[in-house]
């Protein structure tokens, strides 16, 4: 278990095969001790999968209207059934999934790589400047984030771009935070104290010497964000702020005529809402099992457990 | 026991002594006013009126309080339980939905001494609620040209085009007031019967509260008073002992309640929580109504199509919409049927004024040359296109509103609209609009492109075909000008004899299908539904909610 930890044969073996076997030899181990974050993982995966290939999984497009076929139950013809207009459910998840990955996915680096640089700047350069970044981040965090997020959306008024943005800079506050603590103790490490002796530039340092070792904490927020933002999207599409229909969106699907034909038929809010549950129970479990897998503390308490 | 069982072995209790108020109540009435009254069909169809009881219905929010702010049919609805207008539409149980019977109201009659003179005589004795800083004091001539003088004046007043052709309103005595019009405007008293921004308001609260916006300044003539009002839950109304109508209202207060999700809203009605329907106009939603009728088959149902008319509206000042082939392609490329189906269940299609308003509507096939183009033929539509020079169609904008309280219905009719329209080639990106929003820009004509809402309810036909074809008019959305179409409104508002009248706006319809200006859509059918203990109640599309509410008792 200990010997992932260990310096790697990096002279010895070629350096392609050597990070292939680091992450073969990681996969197993995911499998291995967190089978419930691999089956997170597949989850995840399957719907990247959905939402690349959309036009060729989807049995209709999206918005084929047929009114002759409206509300049909699920059937091999319609697999998750019609919705009130007659279009294909199944179709529309699949393209739904894209939604919720362009959004996850765009929202979390915008709201990571704002988070990191402000986590580490905060951190790194220390002193007043760290008091008063850290200041601003309390007065975020203070307003409640949906909150703040419907004002936004006001604003700008509802899109894809405009809720990747908003998503993206609410989202970074709170994260910063996680980055900057981990930031912090890894400043205090001799090699950095080395780099600073040796007259590397501050960017050298925060890039090469303090963000390789902050990259554990980065991966798990990533990951976790993913599933919340995902939530959070389905959310704002469900108050009717997000994408504008036709297009699909698994939360606005759940709203709009999905809740008035709630008894006649129930599948057209309850399969978006399962995809909306399996996503994010996908991204929180592999987040989970990421979070237990990199870092050591977590691994050192359980052997000590043992 | 439960409860449901106890509660009329405790209303038995009351009953004879209730009979007996009542039977006073309709006595006096009766005697005092013989001819008039609708008590004695009343009494006869649906026994004798009982006192009491609070009525419980699906209501709205309303986002202020003064008539003459604002459109919003939140707000007029809200006010039609406080205040009271000249004349009004008769309310009761043998009222037939789309009908607009004029009745004297706070004028007891009125005379029209030539085509621009019209003579009020008001009701004597009439007193306004007893809240500060009126304080119950009587009504009179100088009340009501108040009102129409703030009416005329004040700047911010959208309704102000509905009374544009008068001039001014004269004081004659304490009880009779003159309007003097601009020019001859046969529909005045039909205009000032809607219940829409022509309620009486008192000079004294405009004074004090400097407009009409807050639910304390809500203080009129009519069969209740505001008690209580809480934003986004609801608007208590208790009966006002006052009222000028002896012994009405029935009820002793109305909770007016805001329940935005339509389930949640047909939950309680089907909980016996709603006295009346939980949708707009007190009705069941078509896609509810199967398996309502089916587990409570004792409620009362009455079908009726609406006087709102549905259409999709361009900017017919601006290419390509100018068009009229383009206006045409479009109105072949929508299937008014399949989105009828699809989302209203029941409905049908209509010209320029709603079907619902029957007297003044014709049907399709009356529309001669115009009635060709509610086909629904995509092929046509795309010669056309092609006639007009655009074979390969265009990108442009459809605006709509998700707040119109039918729920998601509007949009999933644009949603079809727009598949329709790409099917021809004309991509139309939706855009939804929040319903303040809306009615402040798209409604009012700042918009691109092409728009598809409910756009008018028809109590006259002149208010729905002056207001959106006259050039001049702020509710003109889609910036209509025809002088052919302009020079028959004003030669209708001044024919006196209703047949050659009649004739007149069948065939400004006709014109206007064969120009497809709006492509009017549908009208869809509503069904009104009530508890069997409410008695003396018919469904209408006014919003004169509250002259409803006065005129039904409960019978519980």
């Amino acid at each position: 278990m200990r010997e992932i930890s260990l310096p790697l044969p990096w002279s010895t073996v070629g350096k392609v095969s050597a990070r292939l076997q680091v992450v073969t030899r990681g996969l197993w181990r995911l499998i291995k001790e967190k089978p419930l974050g691999a089956f997170g993982g597949v989850i995840v995966l399957g719907l990247l999968f959905c939402a690349l290939l959309a036009p060729w999984i989807a049995t209709n497009p999206y918005d084929q209207t047929n009114v002759r076929n409206r509300l049909k139950p699920p059937s091999s013809q319609f697999y998750f059934g019609t919705d009130n207009l007659g279009r294909d459910i199944f179709s529309r998840i699949v393209y739904g999934a894209r939604v919720s990955v362009t959004v996850g996915f765009g929202a979390v680096s915008i709201g990571i790589s704002l988070a990191t640089i402000i986590g580490v700047g905060s951190a790194y350069f220390g002193g007043k400047f760290d008091i008063l970044v850290q200041r601003l981040v309390d007065a975020q965090v203070a307003i409640p984030g949906l909150l703040l997020l419907l004002n936004i959306m006001v604003v700008t008024g509802p899109g894809l771009l405009n809720i990747i943005l908003a998503l993206g800079v609410v989202s970074a506050a709170g994260s910063s935070r996680i980055i900057r603590s981990a930031a912090l103790s890894a400043k205090e490490n001799q090699f950095v104290e080395a780099a600073r002796a040796v007259g590397a530039s501050h960017l050298r340092i925060i890039l090469c010497y303090i963000l390789p070792n902050i990259m554990a904490p980065i991966i798990i927020i990533t990951t976790i964000s993913l599933g919340f933002t995902i939530l959070i999207e389905s959310t704002l599409s469900f108050l009717g702020f997000g994408v504008p229909p036709p297009y699909p969106s698994w939360g606005e699907m759940l709203s709009g005529s999905g809740r008035s034909y709630m008894l006649k038929a129930p599948w057209m809010a309850t399969l978006p809402g399962v995809a909306i549950s399996l996503a994010v129970f996908g991204f929180n479990m592999l987040g989970d099992a990421l979070r237990d897998l990199l870092d050591p503390r977590l691994r050192g308490g359980r052997l000590v457990r043992r | 026991m439960n409860p449901q069982q106890a509660r009329p072995q405790k209303a038995q209790g009351i009953r004879r002594r209730e009979l007996l108020k009542a039977g006073l109540a309709a006595g006096v009435t009766l005697s005092a006013w013989p001819l008039h009254s609708p008590l004695a069909l009343w009494g006869a169809e649906a026994g004798q009126p009982r006192r009491g009881g609070i009525l419980r219905a699906w209501g709205s929010d309303p986002p202020h309080f003064d008539p003459h702010l604002t459109t919003n049919a939140k707000t007029h609805t809200a006010l039609s339980f406080v205040y009271s207008r000249l004349v009004r539409h008769k309310v009761g149980s043998g009222i037939q939905p789309g009908t607009f019977i004029v009745e004297p109201h706070l004028a007891e009659r009125w005379e029209a001494l030539d085509d621009t003179t019209y003579v009020f005589h008001l009701r004597q004795g009439v007193k306004w609620h007893n809240k500060p800083p009126v304080n119950g004091r009587e009504l009179v001539a100088e009340d009501v040209k108040f009102t129409f003088e703030r009416f005329l004046t004040e700047k911010a007043n959208p309704l102000r085009y509905i009374l544009e052709a008068v001039d001014k309103v004269e004081v004659v005595d304490r009880y009779t007031v003159k309007f003097l019009l601009h020019e001859p405007f046969v529909w005045l008293i039909d205009v000032l019967a809607n219940p829409v921004g022509t309620w009486i308001i008192p000079r004294e609260v405009v004074e004090q509260f400097s407009d009409l916006k807050k639910p304390e300044s809500a203080i009129g003539t009519g069969p209740f008073l505001l008690e209580r009002y809480e934003p986004n839950v609801k608007t208590v109304f208790k009966r006002n002992p006052n009222y000028f109508l002896s012994g009405l209202p029935w009820v002793d207060g109305v909770e007016w309640m805001v329940v935005t999700d339509p389930s949640a809203a047909l939950a309680m009605y089907r909980s016996g929580q709603f006295d009346c329907g939980p949708a707009p106009w007190w009705s069941v939603r078509q896609e509810d109504l199967e398996s309502v009728k089916k587990t409570h088959p004792h409620l009362m149902y009455q079908d009726f199509l609406s006087t709102v008319s549905h259409a999709i509206y361009m900017r017919t000042d601006q290419a390509p919409f100018s068009d009229v082939r383009v206006r045409r392609a479009i109105s072949h490329a929508v299937n008014r049927q399949e989105i009828i189906e699809a989302v209203w269940i029941k409905g049908e299609p209509i010209p320029a004024v709603s079907r619902g308003l029957a007297e003044w509507s014709p049907r399709i096939d009356e529309l001669g040359a115009g009635a060709r183009y509610y086909q629904y033929d995509p092929k046509e539509a795309r010669r056309l296109l092609a006639e007009a020079g655009v074979p390969k169609g265009f990108k442009t904008q459809l605006h709509t509103t998700n707040g119109t309280g039918a729920g998601p219905a509007v949009v999933d009719a644009a949603q079809l609209a727009q598949r329709s329209l790409k099917e021809v080639g004309i991509e139309a990106e939706l855009k939804i609009e929040e319903y303040g929003a809306y009615m402040a820009t798209t409604y009012l004509g700042k918009f691109e492109g092409l728009a598809l809402a409910p756009i008018s309810n028809a109590w006259d036909p002149d208010t729905v075909l002056y207001g959106l074809y006259a050039p001049d008019q702020p509710r003109n959305s889609g910036h209509v000008n025809d002088p052919k179409i302009t020079a028959m409104l004003k030669e209708q508002r001044r024919t006196q004899d209703r047949e050659a009248r009649k004739k007149i706006i069948f065939d400004i319809q006709r014109h206007i299908a064969e120009q497809q200006y709006y492509v009017y859509l549908y009208a869809a059918m509503f069904t009104g539904s009530w508890q069997p203990y409410v008695k003396n109640y018919a469904p209408n599309t006014t919003y004169d909610y509250g002259g409803r509410a006065a005129a039904l008792w409960l019978d519980r």
